[in-house]
């Protein structure tokens, strides 16, 4: 019943009289349909107080129509939902109370998930202060646990601190300006497993997980690096020299040049063989006419005629003996020519079998050049096996530091709208990451000291404007490290990166992966220094100087062994250095460009000593067997070239008797000559004498004539005179003389 | 589920919302589907509707009608928003904004943002009222006509219609109680 009544009773608002203005804001102007308008006029009145009232008791069918009403009437009432600004209100304050009182917690929860992500190993971090608003956070500890290692921490820190720019964190960008952290420590024990996996079995002591470790990378080694072996470096498959000749027996240039040489001598030989015969021949019947000649009784010439005769057989004797003799030469001297061109030939042939030999010992690979891709191709094994996780953590990093880097891919504005354009105002430019200066202090036993500095690292080095530098500083028990990096990012950049590393006293010891050589250990102490500029064209400058000292080997290798080789190299070093200078263009193409070291000298010299030792075995074997090989037919090229000299000495010796007959002709010419002389001077003797005769009488008579006319003359000239002096003094007489007065 | 979305949406227009709720959720599904893509400057004006007292049903079905025009006019939305944007009387304005922590995220720089944020809020005032009129006209006049016309009275006699009536009544008894 009670039931009931509450059913019948009208609607809160209605249940009392209402004020008419209290009833026309709160019900009639809420309610905007004309029937229901109606509805309301017909049940409501005004009392005698003048306030609205229900005018009749109601059906339950109106009852219920303006209950509807009411509620209707209620949810129009405002312009802001109040109910839900509240919520919302409540909700962000409770999102502020939450933040404030463990947004600590928040931040610390985050921060070890993102590291546990990056390192897979447990990270705690402890005593985190965050001031959102001021951009700063803070910690006490941070402990990230070795995944190789559970049992121990890959990284510990004490303390933390960093300055960030919040508001420009909500504009996606993050930009630490500070960034301090202290006390770090590598390799401290832990109290409890940093396993990310908890159900994953029992916990393995220490002790054991290394053996473990140890003996996988052990494995692991023996799995990655190659085999040594000569022809890993660069040497021939074999040592066979015979062998190496066969494969190598279109290259030689001697066999050819031996068979010229012999054709060229089997024709000389037929051809001037025939030819000085003939010669022979020749020069014999000039002998028989020198020696018939001789025979002539030159004393016995009397006449002119006959000495005449005599010199003209003499004359043409000579001529045809010179001729005979310069035909002779004249063949004589293209023989040798013909000869002397063969056995050039013929002593070539030597300096061609150098030249074939030269050529197989060039074809034999340098150890010493085409060993350093053996050796950079075994390098990074080791580095990869050397870092072991942390290569593909720092392969990870690298791809964090690129996916930071890159440029973020604006999302559409929504599938078939236009993108529009961004417009930028931006008055000062600001990178998407910025880290100002980042500080990572010592770690707290002192016994080792690291120190390590980051400036300008940022995705937008252009807006920066600066390069990044970095500056590693760390010195304990396993040496002393520095490490200085300029990297620059800019586009103007000339050289993207500048990187300095320098470590001192760092003991050497390589205990492992010796064993195919018969090593058990290398100690020492090494100092290096290297550097590696990249350039902005692309690709690496670089240069590499290291000294090891004080080395010493250890280890049971066999006599005559590559181990042995290596112990007594490194042993008997005073000092190990090297100072390289490489370009490297592609991660696959380093080339040396110099080389300063007495590793060369070391390492070099005894492997070249090594090895050329090897070389001169086999170059002996490849010189004899090439010998062999060309003997016999420079036997047969000899003989033929004894033929030839054969021939060129009865070619010299014939032309020897042509000369020696040209000498006979010759003096049997003079011998001509001379009688036919003694004639004429007799002849000429007498004549003169005859000659001065008549000579003596001819002028012993114009003298007497002479004489005689002389006497005549001077008569008839007295005469004359004084027959002309009486004659004028006669017709002219003279006057007196001055002085006669 | 869409049959009664539809019912509900017919009868807004004949029940005693407020008319204005009606224009307002109509003006702000026209302002939504203006601004482009989810930035800032769509969330807050989400967050508007969230707690403005305006029919979420027909601000919906207003977003979505006006979302299929709306690209047809990104060119013009594009231009209006350069030109605003490049005026050289609100470039201190606009500079000062953009440096402006959390401001960037609403991407008032963009033009086609720029250009449809303006013209949502220049053309919400104007759609609102004249969407209230209509509510009005509809209410007064058409909506008996339409109720008492030969046309719905037949097709309301079809068992289609009458599934749609059952369904509408299930949910509010409105429809056709004004007859």
């Amino acid at each position: 019943m009670a039931r009931n009544k509450a059913r019948s009773k009208p609607p809160k608002p209605f249940r009392k009289p209402l004020k008419p203005k209290k009833y026309r804001k709160n019900i009639e102007k809420r309610i905007y349909l004309e029937p229901d308008r109606q509805f309301l006029s017909e049940i409501t009145t005004t009392d005698e107080a003048g306030r609205i009232v229900l005018a009749r008791e109601l059906t339950k069918e109106e009852l219920g129509r303006l209950k509807k009403l009411r509620k209707e009437a209620r949810k129009n009432r405002g312009a802001v939902r109040t109910g839900r600004l509240v919520i919302l209100a409540v909700i962000a304050g409770a999102v502020l109370v939450f933040n404030v009182l463990f947004r600590d917690r928040l931040v610390e929860e985050g921060a070890e998930s993102l590291l546990e992500g990056i390192f897979l190993a447990r990270a705690d971090l402890n005593g985190v202060t965050f001031r959102p608003f001021a951009g700063e956070i803070s910690f006490d500890t941070l402990t990230i646990a070795d995944e190789q290692a559970p049992m121990q921490n890959l990284v510990e820190l004490s303390s933390g601190a960093v300055r960030i720019d919040t508001w420009q964190l909500l504009n996606r960008r993050v930009l630490i300006q500070d960034l301090a952290v202290e006390g770090l420590q590598f390799g401290t024990p832990r109290e409890s497993s940093g396993a990310l996996e908890p159900g994953a079995g029992p916990r393995e002591t220490g002790a054991a997980e290394e053996e473990r470790a140890e003996g996988g990378l052990r494995d692991r080694i023996a799995g990655a690096l190659p085999g040594i072996s000569f022809a890993d470096l660069g040497l021939p498959d074999t040592l066979d020299a015979q062998a190496f000749l066969e494969a190598n027996l279109d290259a030689l240039q001697t066999p050819g040049a031996v068979d010229a040489v012999a054709g060229q001598a089997t024709v000389f030989v037929d051809r001037w063989q025939a030819e000085l015969t003939n010669l022979t021949a020749d020069v014999t019947d000039a002998a028989a006419e020198i020696q018939a000649f001789a025979r002539t009784d030159f004393a016995g010439i009397r006449s002119v005629d006959a000495a005449l005769v005599a010199y003209s057989d003499a004359t043409d004797l000579q001529a045809r003996i010179t001729g005979l003799s310069r035909r002779v030469e004249s063949r004589y001297t293209a023989l040798v020519a013909e000869a002397t061109g063969i056995l050039d030939a013929a002593r070539a042939i030597p300096g061609q079998v150098t030249a074939d030999y030269n050529d197989l010992s060039g074809r034999i690979p340098d150890v010493r050049t085409e060993g350093r891709e053996f050796i950079v191709g075994l390098v990074e094994p080791y580095v990869r096996q050397a870092l072991g996780s942390w290569y593909e953590r720092i392969l990870r990093g690298y791809g964090i530091y690129q996916r930071i880097t890159a440029e973020q891919q604006e999302r559409p504005p929504r599938p078939g709208r236009d993108p529009g354009v961004d417009i930028d105002f931006a008055r000062t430019a600001y990178p998407r990451f910025l880290l100002a200066d980042g500080r990572l202090g010592v770690g707290a036993s002192g016994a080792e000291t690291v120190a390590v500095r980051l400036r300008n690292v940022t995705s937008d080095p252009d807006i920066v404007d600066a390069p990044t530098l970095v500056e590693y500083a760390g010195a304990g028990r396993a040496g002393r490290l520095a490490v200085n990096a300029v990297l620059d990012g800019r586009e103007s950049a000339a050289a993207p990166l500048d990187l300095r590393v320098v470590t001192s006293d760092t003991p050497l010891a390589v205990n492992r992966g010796l064993e195919g050589l018969g090593l058990s250990s290398v100690t020492g102490a090494l100092d290096a220094a290297a550097a590696l500029t990249r350039r902005s064209g692309g690709g690496f400058d670089g240069a590499l100087e290291l000294v090891a000292s004080g080395i010493s080997v250890a280890g049971d290798y066999a006599p005559n062994s590559i181990g042995e080789f290596v112990a007594d190299l490194l042993s008997d070093a005073q000092a190990l250095e090297a100072a390289f200078a490489f370009v490297m263009e592609s991660a696959n193409a380093i080339r040396f460009t110099s080389g300063r070291t007495n590793l060369d000298d070391l390492v070099a010299g005894a492997v070249r000593e090594r090895v050329d030792a090897t070389i001169a075995e086999f170059r002996q074997q490849l010189n004899d067997r090439v010998l062999a090989y060309l003997d016999p037919q420079i036997e047969v090229l000899t003989a033929k070239l004894d033929g030839i000299l054969e021939i060129e000495t009865s070619a010299a010796e014939l032309l020897a008797l042509a000369r020696d007959r040209e000498a006979a002709a010759a003096e049997l010419e003079r011998l001509a000559r001379d009688s036919i002389s003694s004639v004429r001077d007799r002849l000429e003797a007498e004549a003169q004498r005859a000659l001065d005769g008549a000579k003596a009488e001819a002028e012993a008579r114009a003298q007497e004539a002479i004489d005689r006319a002389e006497a005549e003359a001077r008569q008839a000239a007295e005469e004359a005179a004084g027959s002309a002096v009486d004659t004028i003094r006669n017709q002219l007489p003279l006057p007196p003389l001055p002085g006669r007065r | 589920m869409i049959i009664r979305f539809i019912a509900k949406l017919l009868a807004v227009l004949n029940s005693n919302k407020k008319p204005f709720q009606v224009g307002a959720g109509i003006a702000f599904g026209l302002l939504l589907a203006l601004v482009p893509g989810v930035n800032l400057t769509f969330a807050v004006v989400v967050l508007v509707v969230f707690l403005v007292r305006v029919h979420l049903g027909i601000t919906l079905i207003s977003f979505a009608l006006f979302s299929l025009l709306v690209p047809a006019f990104d060119g013009l939305l594009n231009d209006l928003g350069y030109r605003l944007l490049t005026l050289p009387a609100l470039q201190e304005f606009f500079i000062r904004a953009y440096e402006t922590p959390v401001v960037p995220l609403t991407r008032f720089n963009n033009t086609l943002v720029a250009g449809s944020l303006v013209s949502g809020v220049v053309l919400w005032a104007p759609v609102a009222f004249l969407s209230v009129w209509l509510v009005k006209l509809y209410r007064k006049h058409i909506h008996a006509r339409i109720v008492n016309s030969r046309i719905v009275k037949a097709f309301m006699a079809t068992p289609f219609a009458q599934r749609i009536a059952g369904a509408m009544r299930r949910v509010q008894a409105v429809w056709p109680t004004a007859g």
